[in-house]
């Protein structure tokens, strides 16, 4: 038993946060965080959340990480809006959503690969691009940039069944290519040894790639989702997304420096977490002023929670 | 003995958790005399260092330096007490330049005002090196610019400085080339004359035969013995480390070569930056050893075969099979091109090439046959623990499961995860770097009957290795390499020694 609890100590954690945050709102606002109108606010933001946060992982698990999914988000909304304003069907909304998004993170990864550059810094350039783009066209654009025609849009936004379909359906795929497939196996390995997994026949650039394609194709993904709850851009949307991807992922259970500790239920664990976090704190009437403040204190037990080791010594060899 | 005792330790235990890695030891350290320290991985000897040199607290028992009680709480504390260890792994800081590695920890001494004297810090690392005969170095350039052997030097030349009384060696010398171990011998030997005591943990039971004035050996945390140089005997002493009796020979007993007909790799007039016109094959069937001075460019050749560095000239080719049974030549362009040829390789730095400590041992076994484990991209989670399960017992990896982290296991079976690697990957052919280092004699025999069967069941082996008493123990040919080429070739042969092959490598 304590062998047990020892070797699964931080999915517990992970488990135990969840439990713990919506026992503590659904008392704390006597059950009217699960009342039937609640839980559509929270589904509405969990999608975007979990789509983005399971592409995530495929980039952390190699030892990857990124602070461009805000802005580039923004940037493929933007794309999609131009789009369908011309008159093209959702479909092809969407289809160019994830194209500008998945042509930002290649630029992402080959600048990294490339130039031998740490991939969070590439990712910072790719940010103040796209992000700059965003802010460009809505400072020179006379009216708001928004959707001529959002009524498609909007009725996704509220099929209830169909957002809960999209939930199961990406963690689904997310959960067979990370744990039944080469692509997540090898990139845990590159996440802890690069030079083991390219001496086991490991293509660590190519895997890399294929970790930014799939995150890639899940923001284009989910900027749909974002602008199916408004169908408006500004030079703000989607701001401070990429930490709170972070943090879900954190209190999700996941290694920031990735490897074989890795796991997809990280992002459901922690997309969850957070939102419902999010969501209570409001909920409970904590001021917007201090949401931060708290948000921040719990993460910090969290982070110390799951990086204390569990044995203070280690054997010699 | 008259001797002068420096250092004693009345039963002390060692527990992590609930393994005891050392049990109710007590031992004399005397002045004057290099003691060896012996056993197999596990059998407590570094744990006993790390008490002493002031790395881990002990959990029960007495130290006395001197006849003074003695309690270290860092390595700072047994340094104030003259007490320094040198370690296995590399203690140096790439980073920062030489100096500042030696001085590590102890900047303050060349402070004035807050402020650091570099010229003085310079000066005096100079004078370090000096000790182990370094030559001349800029002392401000940073520690990456050197090589693992210098490194180790420099963590030498740091812990002698401080001019110590006890003076640890750890394991160093299996990571030296032939030169480096005899320089470190011969500080030992120097400090011994000096009065100091000396204290050299080691596997390799013939050099601590050749430099140790006593042995104690060490077996599952208790001491087994103290043996004084006048009563050593091999064959004895192997008995004590692993608690029964072991063949004075352990290599392979048959005396002559024997190989296939079939050459498995061919390697074409290879260059690189440090190679020149490589060529030999590798037939199936066959153990061919390779043997040279670290320097002679003898490792990079496993890495060129392996696909890892690409020849400036010439080629490498690997026979595959090509699915009815029948042998295509291919030419290696990638570590993938010889993978799917069944090329394994094991590098000479096994713990950071060829693991991931981190992952589980299944992770590990698994990680090259991917490809051939799944159906339709898939990978189930059922074939890999089939897999892992049938490597951990046909090689018998000792493990509290296939799920333990590869990082928690002793030496040898960290190793036997390297082999089985690739032989469940169905490997016929085996690039083995320095295979047996850093393991002990026990897991020494189990890993060359393992290499002889494989050998016998038609595997393709090449054995590169510093230790000549096995290349010539196990090998059916022997190329012998200096300054990046092939310098001589000898057959298996009862009257081949050491000697002979020394004359054509230095």
């Amino acid at each position: 038993m304590k062998l047990f609890i020892k070797r699964h100590q931080n999915a517990l954690i992970q488990y135990a946060g969840l439990v713990l945050v919506l026992l503590l709102f659904t008392f704390m606002t006597d059950g009217a965080l699960l009342s039937d109108f609640n839980v559509r606010t929270i589904l509405k933001q969990l999608v975007v959340l979990f789509t983005i946060s399971v592409g995530m992982v495929f980039v952390f698990s190699h030892g990857g990480m990124d602070i461009s999914v805000a802005a580039v988000l923004a940037l493929s909304s933007m794309a999609a809006i131009y789009t369908m304003n011309a008159g093209a069907p959702l479909a092809v909304g969407v289809l160019v959503a994830v194209l500008v998004s998945v042509a930002c993170y290649l630029v992402n990864v080959l600048i990294a690969n490339q130039f031998g550059l740490m991939a969070v810094i590439s990712s910072l350039a790719v940010m103040f691009v796209a992000r700059g783009i965003v802010t460009y066209r809505v400072s020179t654009s006379a009216s708001k940039i928004a959707l001529a025609d959002s009524g498609a849009l909007k009725e996704l936004g509220r099929n209830m069944p169909l957002i809960i379909a999209i939930i199961v359906l990406v963690g689904a795929a997310g959960f067979v290519l990370f744990h039944l497939t080469k692509i997540g196996k090898q990139n845990k390995a590159i996440g802890d040894n690069p030079l083991a997994a390219s001496q086991s026949g490991v293509r660590v650039k190519r895997m890399k790639v294929i970790a930014y394609l799939l995150a890639g194709i899940l923001v284009g993904c989910a900027s749909i989702l974002s602008l199916s709850r408004s169908a408006v851009i500004s030079e703000n949307t989607g701001m401070g997304l990429e930490m709170d991807v972070i943090v879900a992922l954190i209190l999700g259970g996941m290694a920031l420096n990735g490897g074989s500790r890795s796991r997809m239920s990280s992002a459901f664990v922690g997309s969850i977490t957070f939102v419902v976090l999010n969501n209570g704190l409001v909920m409970v009437g904590v001021a917007p002023e201090v949401v931060s403040l708290i948000k921040g204190m719990i993460f910090l037990i969290v982070v110390f929670l799951l990086l204390r080791r569990p044995n203070g010594e280690v054997m010699p060899r | 003995m008259d001797k002068p005792v420096f250092l004693e330790t009345r039963s002390i235990v060692k527990r992590f958790n609930e393994v005891t890695a050392v049990n109710q030891v007590s031992m004399k350290i005397y002045r004057g005399e290099i003691r060896g320290l012996i056993g197999e991985n596990g059998s407590g000897k570094s744990t006993i260092s790390a008490m002493i040199s002031g790395l881990l607290p002990k959990t029960e028992g007495d130290m006395y330096v001197e006849g003074q009680p003695y309690a270290p709480k860092d390595p700072l504390n047994a340094r104030a007490k003259k007490i320094a260890m040198i370690v296995q792994e590399t203690g140096t800081i790439g980073p920062l330049s030489i100096a500042e590695n030696i001085f590590l920890g102890d900047e303050g001494r060349f402070a004035r005002n807050g402020i650091i004297d570099r010229k003085l810090m310079h000066q005096e690392a100079k004078k370090s090196l000096a000790l182990v005969d370094f030559g001349e170095v800029d002392v401000s350039q940073p520690a990456l610019t050197l090589n693992f052997e210098q490194r180790k030097l420099i963590e030498i030349a740091r812990a002698l400085y401080y001019e110590p009384e006890l003076f640890i060696v750890d394991e160093t010398t299996t990571a030296l080339s032939h030169d480096g171990r005899l320089l470190i011998h011969r500080l030992m030997r120097k400090l011994r004359d000096q009065n100091k005591a000396v204290l050299f943990i080691s596997h390799d039971l013939p050099e601590l035969m050749d430099v140790c004035d006593a042995l104690t050996v060490m077996r599952d945390g208790d001491l087994i013995t103290t043996i004084d140089r006048s009563e050593f005997e091999e064959n004895f002493i192997k008995q004590s480390m692993v608690g029964r009796v072991i063949e004075g020979d352990y290599y392979r007993s048959d005396t002559s070569a024997s190989r296939g007909e079939q050459a498995m790799i061919r390697v074409n007039g290879v260059d690189t930056s440090l190679l020149r016109d490589i060529h030999f094959e590798l037939y199936q069937g066959e153990i061919l050893g390779i043997g040279g001075l670290s320097g002679s460019g003898m490792h990079e050749v496993g890495k060129v075969i392996f696909g890892e560095i690409k020849p400036q000239r010439g080629e490498v080719i690997v026979y595959g099979e090509n699915g009815d049974g029948t042998l295509l030549p291919h030419k290696v362009k990638n570590v993938q091109t010889a993978i799917a040829n069944r090329v394994g390789y094991v590098s000479k730095d096994r713990d950071r090439e060829t693991l991931i400590m981190e992952a589980s041992i299944k992770e590990n076994l698994v990680l090259s046959a991917l490809g051939k484990l799944g159906k339709f991209g898939l990978i189930p989670p059922g074939a890999e623990k089939k897999f892992a399960r049938r490597q951990i017992g046909e090689l018998n990896i000792k493990a509290s499961g296939m799920n333990q982290r590869v990082g928690e296991l002793s030496g040898g079976n960290k190793q036997k995860v390297s082999f089985g690697k690739w032989i469940g990957n169905d490997s016929k052919i085996l690039i083995l770097d320095s295979p047996t280092r850093g393991v002990d004699v026990g897991v020494k025999t189990t890993m060359y009957q393992l290499l002889y069967s494989l050998k016998q069941q038609g595997y393709a082996i090449l054995i590169i290795s510093e230790e000549l008493p096995e290349l010539i123990g196990m090998s059916d040919r022997i190329l012998v390499m200096k300054d990046g080429k092939i310098n001589k070739e000898f057959r298996r042969d009862q009257n081949l020694n050491e000697s002979m092959l020394i004359d054509y490598m230095i």
